[in-house]
């Protein structure tokens, strides 16, 4: 049976999540059986847009699953033969940096990637701060990509008796974390706790933090908004100057009989009655925060009377909860929804609902498995093609748009280029904001900060030309001392525009090729611009490493480098 | 005038039209984030049954504003008996959420769509004059909406300017060296002209809006460049610092807004023990806006001869406290707050609104912001949408709909 889920969950704003594409699903996905109107198929839908060409499309799947540009080889194959894109496609999602672009691209929807958290490593007798900070964010982002990476079923994510954990947590929180082993590890908590995968973790309920009058509505939130897409926190409260909120009695009907109050707290209490085994008294207390508390878990009775359910559906535990949200069919719209967002580039409208009721067919068809739902989306033409002025929505799809570099990917394409990250005593800059550079590169901070730059800012700008400065001097020192990355090894550093024009040509072309993925003709003027920089360079002291440096750190700033 | 003059890249020569108070007039906001308890500064609630005041709190009448007075909170008398006269509270203004981030979104855009400007933002950006840094971050939260190209962070360590002279680049643990001066500012110019062709070759619109603000970006970061040595943008996130770089990037006119923030040794989210946390943090607040006045006071101003008779203060936290203490001593999420203005254009030395029995806010006539039964709410976006009138912004361009309260400017 099709679930309305929507009119369900949140009554009142009904149209407001419909717009959202889960009632729109629903409805499409239940209009065949219904003898109502029919799922129009994605090539009926297609407009006349340009596709991409066989290299464009190579790069958006590069930054897409792998955070950098094609190689060079990867191009040339394209350009002999662009069927190899399906070949290659392949090799991205299993590469050795699919994981991290996965767990980048979620953090934005996690938030988890926090500075700091109420408990610090000194509390267990830990040293290093910033360490303890970035694996207790990690956590709930390594159980997604494990999933992913491992084609697990998603249902893993809420259902899972797993957990991943590097050395830190290990030492820090109950744990059999495999002896021997480092680095990130499938691993179980030892204190009984339910399987809830995320929402049995430490690090997603260190993140939201709830106290007795809040009642873990703010965590019934997060999960309402990261598992199901349902943002009760869209809808501004409208307060009815007739209740009054300093009588208990009063507020306690209010959220169950008041219309205004009703419409969230109806759903939303019910889950947030699941979990007070996660409950902590004491913020502070390293002993109250690291382990599950099953004899809190009716704690309800007492704060909220609002036994547990799940949109009406009564249940006990959090794993009544996790089977509740497994069982859903949106969660599983809800999946297709942020996978789709995230790979085009832009919110999902109206008219994508027939696309992304296909992807959720793929999905469900190959046992919930996200690669293939990547593949699905991947493959879909507003993916491959170019991008066009907005449409109106409720009539045409849009394709994908133009995306701005994010700041994992403004690290690891020049990590990928150079061989440089920064770092400062093992701490990368990139992802911390106390003493790095986050959240000026255009970053989510998860706090103040959850949504990253759609566009370039002032520090954005500085950020990237300090990175780029730095990893254009670190590309050549390794190169003057025998270690070439690739993007140098075509470089002898003796050559000059006057001992050889055409050798010095291809190597500026073969610059452009490795940084932009683009072919630029040689007597094109942007051969010329860069000869004529790369010359100004040479006079100022005279250092062809210097002149080099300077091009490729100014290459590196470009605002081609900044988007795909 | 400010530091650089007219001849300054960020100085500028005011028309005869841009001469207009609200076009000139530059704002500082102070967020103290975690929800403060208006009961223990604004709100004088001693005779309302329902709201649990602090033991030995008094009422304090100075002239025509009253407040909450305790012998904790020295700072706060000092502060209101030398800048009284300039304040103007808001008593009873509605933030209608409970969720901080919801809060804070609403009471800085007036609504909780993640795509609005907030209101700094939206001043910065309509603003007849130009400045490097239209809207400087210095600690807090901050809603650029597609406004991104006009608000800077400094960062919480001084970061910016580590990036600016590029000293950055010494904590890296591979070693690394910048280019010299001379090569960068050369890569400068060759870079401003790169990306002038990529804006002038840009089609589809959403390729614009990101040319435009590359190149926006970029002239501002350059120009930043050059303050290296005339302001100094590090020195870390400390409150004092924060009001010394704030009031610093608008002498020099650098910046049009700023934002600070004080956060408090424990935060403002005393759902615990209320009463030390909140007596503390205001104690510390107002000790460090007493700081902020005076050297506004003592700055020179662009277009008046010193800053506080351009500048407007707006000091807020984003929602209020329950007007009863928990089991635990604290105070929980109330979505009912105060705020304070200083500066020109408001009628300062004035308390507007108030709170009625069940501590929810009094509706007030917005002409004359005097209580009126059958009134509006004071809100966070009735609030707001004045500030961007007192900005000399029409608010319906951006707000439509939402009426602003003509009656607390002055």
């Amino acid at each position: 049976m099709c679930r309305l889920f929507t009119v369900d969950r949140l009554g009142g704003y009904a149209v407001v999540v419909a717009l959202s594409f889960g009632l729109l699903l629903s409805l499409t996905a239940c209009g065949g059986d219904d003898g109502g109107s029919t799922v129009d198929t994605v090539d009926e839908l297609s407009p006349e847009l340009a596709q991409l060409s066989g290299v464009e499309l190579l790069t958006r799947l590069s930054m897409d699953l792998r955070g950098y540009r094609p190689t060079v080889a990867e191009i040339e194959l394209i350009e002999a033969d662009p069927g190899e894109i399906e070949v290659l496609i392949e090799q991205f999602l299993h590469s050795d940096s699919f994981g991290a672009q996965i767990r980048s691209a979620y953090s934005n929807i996690y938030l988890t990637r926090l500075d700091y958290y109420y408990i610090s490593a000194e509390d267990y007798g830990l040293y290093d701060e910033a360490l303890f900070a970035a694996s207790v964010g990690e956590e709930p982002l390594r159980i997604l990509s494990h999933i992913v990476e491992n084609d697990l079923p998603y249902t893993e994510v809420v259902r899972g008796d797993w957990t991943m954990a590097n050395e830190i947590l290990a030492e820090a929180w109950e744990l059999d974390y495999p002896e021997g082993e480092s680095g990130w590890q499938q691993s179980t908590y030892t204190d009984s706790r339910p399987a809830g995968g995320v929402l049995s973790t430490n690090s997603f309920w260190w993140r939201y933090m709830s106290n007795t009058s809040n009642a873990n509505r703010g965590r019934a939130s997060a999960i309402a908004k990261t598992f199901l897409c349902v943002d009760y926190l869209s809808k501004p409260i409208e307060f009815d100057r007739t209740v009054n909120l300093l009588d208990a009695s009063a507020v306690s009907d209010a959220l169950k009989n008041n219309e205004g109050c009703v419409a969230c707290h109806a759903t939303l209490d019910p889950l947030a009655s699941f979990l007070w085994g996660f409950y902590y008294y004491d913020y502070d207390s390293r002993e109250d925060v690291s382990i599950y508390h099953p004899e809190r878990e009716k704690l309800w009775e007492e704060y909220t009377d609002v036994p547990p359910g799940y949109f009406g559906e009564p249940g006990y535990t959090l794993e009544d909860l996790t089977r509740g949200i497994a069982g859903d069919s949106g969660f599983i719209e809800c999946a297709v929804e942020q996978a789709f967002e995230i790979f085009m580039g832009r919110p999902s409208e109206l008219s994508d609902t027939a696309r992304m009721t296909e992807h959720r067919e793929a999905f469900i068809s190959n046992g919930l498995v996200l690669r293939d739902l990547y593949r699905s989306i991947l493959s879909d033409p507003l993916y491959r093609s170019q991008p066009i002025d907005p449409v109106d929505s409720l009539t045409e799809p849009n394709p994908a748009q133009m995306k701005m570099i994010s700041t994992d990917q403004m690290a690891s394409q020049l990590e990928e280029l150079t061989g440089f990250r920064f770092s400062y005593y093992g701490y990368d800059m990139m992802t911390t904001d106390s003493y790095g550079l986050r959240t000026l590169a255009g970053g989510v901070d998860g706090s103040y900060v959850t949504a990253p730059a759609q566009n370039p800012t002032s520090t954005m700008i500085l950020v990237q030309e300090r990175l780029a400065q730095a990893a254009a001097n670190y590309a050549v020192s390794q190169a003057l001392a025998g270690y070439p990355p690739a993007i140098l090894e075509n470089i002898g550093f003796f050559e000059t525009p006057t001992t050889d024009r055409d050798l010095f040509v291809e190597q500026i072309q073969m610059l452009h090729l490795t940084i932009f993925g683009e072919r630029v003709d040689a007597d094109g003027p942007e051969v010329e611009a860069n000869i004529e920089l790369w010359e100004q360079l040479l006079e100022i002291d005279g250092e062809i490493s210097t002149a080099w440096e300077g091009l490729l750190s100014v290459l590196f700033r470009d605002p081609d480098f900044m988007v795909y | 005038m400010g530091l650089f003059g007219a001849a300054s890249p960020f100085g500028f020569a005011l028309g005869d039209t841009d001469r207009r108070l609200g076009n000139n007039l530059n704002f500082i906001f102070v967020v103290a984030y975690g929800g403060w308890d208006p009961t223990r500064v604004f709100a004088t609630e001693f005779d309302n049954p329902n709201v649990d005041m602090e033991r030995d709190a008094e009422g304090v009448t100075l002239s025509n504003l009253s407040y909450v007075g305790h012998e904790n909170r020295p700072n706060v008398d000092k502060f209101f008996e030398s800048y009284g006269d300039r304040a103007l509270i808001l008593n009873g203004v509605l933030v209608p959420a409970i969720a901080h981030l919801n809060c804070i979104r609403l009471m800085l855009t007036g609504t909780t769509s993640n795509t609005a400007s907030d209101w700094p933002a939206l001043i910065a950006a309509n603003s007849p004059n130009s400045f490097a840094l239209p809207h400087l971050v210095l600690d807090g939260p901050s809603f650029p909406g597609n406004l991104g190209s006009y608000v800077s962070r400094t960062g919480s360590s001084g970061q910016l300017e580590g990036l600016l002279d590029g000293s950055i680049l010494e904590l890296s643990d591979q070693i690394v060296s910048p280019p010299s001066r001379r090569a960068e500012d050369l890569m400068d110019r060759y870079l401003e002209r790169r990306v002038s062709a990529v804006a002038g070759n840009a089609v589809v619109q959403r390729e614009i809006d990101f040319a435009q603000s590359f190149a926006a970006s970029h002239t501002t970061a350059s120009a930043l460049k050059g303050l290296v040595g005339v302001s100094d943008f590090g020195g870390g996130g400390t409150f004092a610092n924060q009001i010394r770089l704030a009031v610093d990037s608008i002498s020099i006119g650098v910046s049009r807004c700023t934002t600070i923030s004080y956060t408090g040794n424990d935060g403002w989210d005393s759902h615990s023990g209320n009463n030390a946390t909140q007596s503390r943090n205001f104690d510390e607040l107002f000790a460090g806006l007493q700081q902020l006045v005076h050297r506004l006071d003592t700055s020179v101003g662009i277009s008046t001869p010193y800053l506080s008779e351009e500048t407007v203060v707006v000091v807020l936290s984003e929602m209020g406290r329950t007007p009863q203490l928990n089991d635990s001593d604290g105070k929980d999420h109330w979505p009912y707050t105060s705020m304070m203005l200083l500066g020109p254009g408001i009628t300062s030395n004035r308390v507007v609104g108030g709170f009625n029995s069940y501590y929810y806010g009094d509706l007030i006539d917005p002409s004359t912001a005097e209580p009126d039964p059958n009134g509006i709410s004071l809100s966070a976006s009735t609030v707001g949408a004045t500030l961007l009138n007192l900005a000399d912004i029409d608010h319906e361009e951006f707000m439509p709909g939402v009426a602003s309260v003509p009656g607390i400017l002055g």
